[in-house]
């Protein structure tokens, strides 16, 4: 189990994040997510021990500091953009985290490698970004570290790469027990094998909670009307987003379904539909109402 | 300690094979350069040469050592590894010192053995070969010291090594300057050597210790204070080196380098020693000229810190300290020759 306790960082004079409180469960699947600059990226460091925080704790099972390299050795950190020299091999990488995570599997290594259709001899420059992505994909996965922090894991994946990438990251979350905070601003992708979600905004920790619960809070209606209705009647309504094009509205809206139904049929449309909600637009709903 | 030794270990796969080239590169400049040396009598200036060699090597090496921590990307991955900064920090400092002990036991060993059999009569006592490749090598010891630090207080590569060799080039201007301008007149020449090559006085002093009538002289006063100078700033600056890696954070790296010790100081002397160079010429608009020019090179020098053209507040104080020196070292020079201490 991963604590977050009153958590500041700051780089430079700017703040970064501060009162961070938040508990990971062991074997969570936790996706991060927040708009560009919200910290995802220096709370992953944190967590990996790269910082040192200004203030607060991090505690990994209760006691233990991410700046402990006996902490560490149960940590994979993978970097956005993780480096490699001109030379580097996908088996010169693997022997260099081999030396620290005398663990990691080479049968799974090569497994994946041969998965991903990876030559683990040619030098690593030559691969594409999805390609090395995959490659500390594999080691990551090889290593088998109870606590996996994944920096913009799927940026440069293709739609299959992503699938495989998903289906892994679940195989291994529930067979091998770890525990996987991942960042990204692929929400949907997210959506399908994360079990709960943290939205950073604003320096902290805005919302937290459970994927799916958070989507069926929200739902989202589209109306039209035999006329064009007053905003003000629309505007009246506890909506989270409303969008106007004439006679026809989408509304989203929080709270129980039936009542927010009850209350749109109230203004008599003469079609109401309801469509589904996806974390997607459950994020862009939180973070525009945050602004407003 | 496991922990280090893995992270040792790593680090020599991943840097071994550049220092190795090097050396055998400077290795066979200089064999070259006794190969085409068909004097014999010339031959005790191989002793030199390898003291160049031993002077590249501690310029280079830490470079080498530590350019993956300069490096945004690299050092983020290497400060994710389960190995504690402080122990990172130790691999790199020693590996440069190893790289810097092997380049120059090999090269002193394997370049002494072909002037020997070249020259078909003895050059030197195996004692005094022992002695200077001993001398030369805790000279170079300290000069890793000292650009491991210089390299470390830059934030990206190219300062690092813009630090490291302004740094070591600056020294020996300054000291140029003032003997060739107010001060130190009386002061032997060989202070500016000494910079240069300390070696060369460690082994002095150790020829003057074991010579006790000789011990005491002006030459050993001025050689083992020097010394003692750079070995006491090489382990000030090894501290600092410690303190400043603790602190290196991956958001400043890759960014500019702001360290006081870093360029505003570099432009300021470097201004100060193309002002001061044309002073002891005795004319004034030369001194006006370079004076001009010293500025005009400190602007050009903020801005390739800056990596703009737009300079900031704290830049004026770095352009405006070399006027405010340069008259003070006027001042001085006026000073001294009414009290007839120079000139």
């Amino acid at each position: 189990m991963i604590e977050i306790k009153n958590l500041k960082h700051s780089l430079e004079k700017n703040t970064v994040l501060e009162n961070v409180e938040l508990t990971v469960p062991d074997g969570c699947v936790l996706g991060l997510v927040g708009i560009n600059g919200a910290g995802k990226t220096t709370l992953l460091r944190l967590l990996a021990g790269v910082y040192a925080p200004d203030e607060g704790t991090i505690l990994y099972d209760g006691v233990n500091d991410p700046q402990n390299e006996k902490t560490r050795e149960n940590i994979f950190f993978l970097p956005d953009d993780p480096y490699y020299s001109m030379q580097s091999t996908g088996k010169s990488i693997f022997n260099m985290y081999k030396m620290f995570y005398p663990g990691i599997d080479k049968e799974i290594f090569y497994s994946l490698l041969k998965d991903f259709g990876l030559n683990e001899k040619k030098p690593i420059r030559t691969f594409s970004k999805g390609m090395r992505r995959q490659l500390y994909v594999a080691i990551a996965l090889a290593i088998k570290p109870r606590y996996l922090l994944l920096d913009e894991a799927f940026d440069g994946l293709d739609p299959l790469a992503r699938k495989n990438f998903r289906d892994l990251i679940n195989k291994f979350s529930d067979e091998e027990d770890i525990t996987v905070i991942i960042s990204s601003h692929s929400l949907r992708e997210l959506e399908d094998f994360c079990d709960s979600y943290v939205l950073l905004d604003n320096h902290t920790v805005q919302r937290s909670g459970d994927i799916a619960d958070r989507v069926s809070d929200l739902c989202k209606f589209q109306l039209a009307f035999a006329e064009e209705i007053p905003e003000e009647k629309l505007r009246a309504l506890p909506t989270v987003s409303l969008e106007i094009q004439g006679k026809f509205v989408r509304v989203v809206m929080e709270g129980d379904r039936e009542e927010c139904e009850s209350l749109l049929k109230e203004l008599s449309p003469t079609i109401m539909d309801e469509m589904s909600m996806n974390f997607e637009e459950a994020f862009i709903h939180d973070v525009n109402r945050k602004k407003e | 300690m496991r922990s280090f030794g893995k992270y040792f270990w790593n680090r020599i796969k991943s840097t071994w094979a550049i220092p190795l080239v090097i050396t055998v590169v400077c290795f066979f400049s200089v064999l070259f350069a006794i190969g085409i040396n068909n004097d014999a009598s010339e031959l005790p200036d191989w002793e030199r040469w390898v003291e160049d060699i031993i002077i590249v090597c501690c310029t280079v090496f830490p470079i080498i050592s530590l350019w993956d921590i300069n490096g945004k990307r690299s050092a983020e991955t290497l400060f994710s590894l389960p190995v504690s900064k402080s122990k990172i920090a130790t691999a790199h400092l020693l590996l440069s010192i190893i790289y810097t002990i092997i380049a120059s036991s090999l090269s002193f060993s394997i370049i002494y053995a072909f002037v020997l059999s070249a020259c078909k009569y003895t050059i030197a006592a195996p004692g005094y070969i022992s002695v200077s490749l001993l001398c030369s090598i805790i000279v170079g010891i300290c000069y890793c010291a000292i650009n491991s630090f210089l390299f470390t207080l830059a934030e990206n590569r190219l300062d690092g090594c813009i630090f490291v060799i302004a740094w070591q080039i600056l020294p020996t201007s300054i000291i140029d300057a003032i003997i060739n301008g107010y001060f130190a007149v009386d002061i032997p020449d060989r202070i500016n050597d000494c910079l240069l090559q300390p070696q060369l006085l460690l082994k002095e002093c150790y020829y003057k210790a074991i010579n006790a009538a000789e011990a005491w002289t002006v030459e050993f006063i001025y050689a083992a204070v020097i010394l003692l100078i750079l070995m006491l700033v090489s382990v000030i600056l090894a501290v600092c080196y410690f303190n400043i890696f603790n602190k290196k954070s991956i958001h400043k790296i890759g960014g500019t380098s702001g360290s006081v010790f870093g360029y505003p100081l570099l432009i300021s002397v470097s201004g100060l020693v193309i002002a001061a160079e044309s002073t002891y010429k005795g004319s004034y608009l030369l001194d006006e000229l370079m004076l001009f020019w010293a500025i005009i090179f400190c602007i050009l020098g903020c801005m390739l810190y800056r990596r703009s053209v737009k300079l900031k507040p704290r830049d004026l104080l770095t352009i405006g300290l070399v006027p405010i020196l340069f008259f003070l070292f006027l001042t001085i020079n006026v000073i001294f020759e009414q009290m007839g201490v120079f000139f």
